[in-house]
């Protein structure tokens, strides 16, 4: 038949998965993109049906939703099972972008309330950017580790 | 080993349907590259998995653009689920599915 044992056959089966685990990657500027666009939406929208809420505002929105749409319909090349993600690598995860939002609210509130707005918001919105481009490989890499043991059949 | 499917239990086969089973849809170029093998080899394993009925192979466009996206049949999920149940038992060990894994 194929000369592959059963003891072969299973790590075979564990190696192929995790290989495949790590040759999906976000592009590194998506999640500091997305932080970016929601900042200036913010600050567009607290500009009440001036220009900054049509072009800033809506347009934010409308280019969130657009980058949503081509990662799920043009970028992605495979869609996972939620069997492959482990509770841990699904708990990093969150807490990941959690930190994120945290960390621009913290910085909006706490370390630019000096700054006249909308400076104080595009300050907080960069640590949120800055923040993301760090940590996007680290966190794929460990999310990856966290998923690495488990075989899904 | 004589009940070992013999449809998966070939290298390329038994990587494909590896990479299936943890993927709701996958694109060609993807499982190629997970599997490392070429695209006619793929294309070839890949069809033999189709004619089994344990695979689906969808062709599309994004955009312009002409993709080929697999995935397992119901079927298809079965006979693997079964396949590496099987081993299971032949081993005497389970997969580190049974765990939340840290490696």
């Amino acid at each position: 038949m194929s000369g592959i044992s059963p003891e072969e056959a299973l790590a075979q089966i564990g190696r192929t998965q995790q290989n495949a685990y790590t040759r999906q990657q976000l592009p590194l500027w998506y999640p500091a993109g997305f932080a970016a666009l929601m900042t200036l939406s913010q600050i567009g929208l607290d500009d009440e049906f001036g220009w900054r809420f049509f072009v800033l505002g809506i347009g934010g929105l409308a280019a969130m939703g657009a980058l949503v749409s081509l990662l799920l319909n043009r970028w992605a090349k495979v869609r996972w099972t939620k069997e492959t993600w482990t509770p841990s690598a699904s708990i990093t995860y969150v807490v990941w972008l959690l930190a994120a939002a945290g960390l621009a609210l913290g910085a909006h509130f706490l370390v630019f309330d000096g700054l006249a707005e909308p400076g104080r918001k595009l300050a907080a919105g960069a640590v949120a950017v800055v923040y993301l481009l760090a940590t996007t490989r680290p966190a794929e890499a460990l999310i990856i580790r966290l998923s690495k043991a488990k075989v899904v059949s | 080993m004589s009940a070992l499917d013999p449809v998966i239990h070939a290298p390329v086969r038994l990587q494909i349907m590896s990479v299936l089973a943890a993927a709701q849809e996958a694109e060609f170029s993807f499982v190629r590259e997970s599997v490392e093998v070429s695209d006619s080899v793929l294309s070839r394993q890949a069809a033999a998995l189709e004619n089994a009925g344990y695979v689906v192979i969808r062709k599309g466009h994004v955009g312009k653009r002409p993709r080929t996206w697999l995935s397992l049949t119901p079927e298809g999920r079965t006979a693997f689920r079964d396949y590496v149940s099987e081993l299971q038992r032949i081993v005497g060990q389970p997969l580190p599915a049974a765990q939340d894994g840290v490696p």
